[in-house]
């Protein structure tokens, strides 16, 4: 069992206390049955504003650990409830209440590519430090993938927990996209720049897709006797995304896409994926008296699949496979002018007398 | 013969934040100022904005130049719409009234010119952005965009503008409303400065925005129009723009409901 250094001594003590107890062999059918049961007894926070002293653990393992509630102390224990989900690069936070201190104990689970379920066990103890363990759950002692070491930062009862050796992860985001989100927008931030690669499929083509007809303009209901135009003017400078999940930060979708473009563009020549162009369009529509008018678009899109490569400062490499990048208003599919976006007008008569100001 | 005038209107898509379920205004330092400048490495300071809107706000000065700060949204933005008004600028005046030329018989076209303006102020006497420094729903709409409406991000346009042409007949006063579609969404920030970790929870941002439409998109107007003598203009007039507070018998019409 591994303890922090500023907790040196502790280990043994602990492993000897109840069921929750850092040490404890919980692997198994019985475990993983309780691992997956909801939690109706996760830690709720018992007050709702003011300053605490927290205890930290940075994640700097290549898996998302995830708070174990049934492994965990039960009770009302926190001033601020530990994070319930812990990104590679991320950091779980918790307040415990000062009284419960002393035997009670926090558990995050993870398990790896070869299926081994690892636990990562915090104590907070009365003298206000933190006894915290690495561990795997098969094993009868410390974890040897790997190790609990004090923060660089020097702040007080921040750990981190390090991967022993460097190690690749490999993510499909077709199939599990929720899974290569959480990834990239944990770690992409702090990768540098010249440690990101995004390479088109080998057999990879640009496809299109065209949004449906959504209104690019206010309406107007003219409620006067003569015609009234509306006119448009849109010069877009970028429209750019790259998929990777449902919920890719703005950031992240930024800087993968600054990465993706260089090699899209040599990739296929014929096709402008950089983020500084712009074009310009203007269109305008009569509305006749007693109609309400509005002007609609419709987006076309292309879209090329890749897969997605860095490394964080750690060392650990992610490659994900099958994200795709898009963009939208400048492609040209048809060799055209590249606009992008097609605009028509549309009428409708006027329902009714005016609403009430 | 028609006469066309332009009248451009910087009517910029306006921010409204509120924290907790008020609206705020914000002092020049508070209790929560000073717990958000004492708390230390090592330390989270959590507030719940819906209790402590001063401390919120005290805090969420500190967001712009924050490390690993997120805003998660609590539920789906909901979403209403504004009351028909006469459409203004940013200082709240309203956009001239086009009226007809009586004497010569002639027609007077006026172009609105609508600009989105992304860095506008908030709007409850701006005492949010005067205070914080920045446009908080600015900073945090790119991730809201990401989040709650996927088809923004391909909007990323630096100069839309629309324009509405419209022409008053002789012995005709016509002027423009507007009605805006605005999204509420609650959340919390977290983010750390100086060290130190903040929880910021029921944040409560209010916006121009649409769930089927572009930032541009988001107001719709309405063209009206009145007899010169409902609005109280003389009967030999010769028509232009004027303001709508040169003519108080339109504007009590107006607000009369028509």
């Amino acid at each position: 069992m591994t303890k922090t250094p500023n907790k040196a001594g502790r280990g043994l003590a602990v492993k000897l206390l109840g069921a929750g107890a850092c040490g404890t062999l919980l692997a198994g059918a019985g475990t993983a049955a309780a691992l997956a049961t909801p939690a109706p007894d996760a830690p709720k926070e018992t007050a709702a504003s003011g300053t605490f002293d927290v205890d930290q653990i940075t994640n700097l393992t290549p898996y998302t650990w995830n708070f174990n509630p049934t492994m965990s102390s039960k009770g009302d224990l926190f001033q601020v409830v530990p994070t319930q989900t812990v990104a590679p690069g991320q950091t779980a936070t918790w307040s415990m209440i000062p009284a419960q201190k002393g035997d009670k104990f926090l558990w995050w689970t993870f398990t790896d590519d070869q299926g081994v379920l690892h636990g990562v066990c915090a104590q907070d103890l009365q003298d206000d430090t933190v006894a915290t363990y690495a561990d795997d759950m098969a094993g009868p002692s410390d974890s040897t993938v790997f190790h609990m070491v004090g923060d660089p930062d020097g702040v007080a009862r921040h750990v981190d927990a390090v991967w022993n050796t460097p190690a690749t992860v490999s993510i499909d985001a077709s199939k599990d996209p929720s899974a290569a989100a959480q990834i990239v927008n944990s770690e992409l931030p702090r990768v540098p720049t010249d440690q990101i690669s995004w390479t088109p499929n080998p057999d990879a083509t640009p496809t299109y897709t065209y949004t449906d007809q959504i209104r690019a303009t206010s309406t107007v209901a003219n409620y006067s006797s003569a015609p009234a135009t509306i006119d448009k003017g849109q010069e877009t400078t970028k429209g750019d995304t790259t998929s990777l999940g449902e919920e890719v930060t703005a950031e992240v979708s930024s800087k993968a896409f600054g990465v993706a473009a260089k090699d899209a563009a040599s990739f296929t020549h014929d096709q402008e994926w950089g983020t500084s162009d712009s074009v310009s369009v203007n269109i305008d529509t009569e509305i006749d008296s007693n109609q309400v008018g509005w002007i609609d678009k419709v987006v076309t899109t292309a879209h090329l699949t890749g897969h997605l490569v860095f490394t964080t400062p750690e060392g650990t490499t992610f490659d994900i496979t099958n994200v795709t990048i898009s963009k939208g208003d400048l492609i040209n599919p048809n060799d055209g002018t590249p606009s992008g976006i097609a605009f028509s007008p549309d009428e409708e008569p006027i329902v009714g007398p005016p609403a009430k100001n | 013969m028609n006469i066309r005038k332009t009248a451009i209107i910087g009517t910029g898509i306006a921010m409204v934040a509120g924290l907790g379920a008020a609206s705020i205004g914000v002092a020049a330092a508070s209790p929560g100022a000073k717990r958000a400048q004492a708390t230390a490495p090592g330390q989270i300071t959590v507030i719940n904005a819906a209790t402590d809107p001063q401390g919120a706000v005290d805090a969420l000065k500190l967001y712009e130049n924050a490390t690993d700060r997120s805003f998660t949204p609590t539920g789906t933005p909901s979403y209403s719409q504004t009351k028909w008004g006469v459409v203004t600028d940013m200082d709240g005046n309203p956009a001239p009234v086009v009226i007809g030329n009586s004497k010569t018989k002639q027609s007077v076209t006026e172009r609105l010119e609508v600009k989105h303006e992304t860095s506008s102020s908030w709007s409850l006497g701006g005492s949010i952005e005067t205070t914080m420094g920045f446009d908080l729903a600015e900073v945090v709409d790119a991730e809201l965009s990401v989040k709650f409406t996927a088809n923004h991000t391909w909007e990323s346009s630096s100069a839309d503008t629309q324009g509405i042409w419209v022409t008053a007949l002789p012995g005709k006063a016509v002027w423009i409303e507007a009605s805006t579609s605005t999204a509420s969404y609650t959340g919390n920030f977290e983010f750390t400065s100086g060290g130190a970790r903040y929880e910021v929870d029921n944040v409560t941002i209010t916006q121009p925005a649409s769930p089927t439409t572009d930032a541009m998109a988001v107001t719709n107007y309405r063209v009206m129009e009145a007899n010169s003598k409902t609005a109280g203009v003389p009967a030999d007039t010769t028509g232009g723009l004027t303001t709508l507070n040169a003519l108080p018998r339109l504007g009590a019409y107006i607000a009369a409901g028509h």
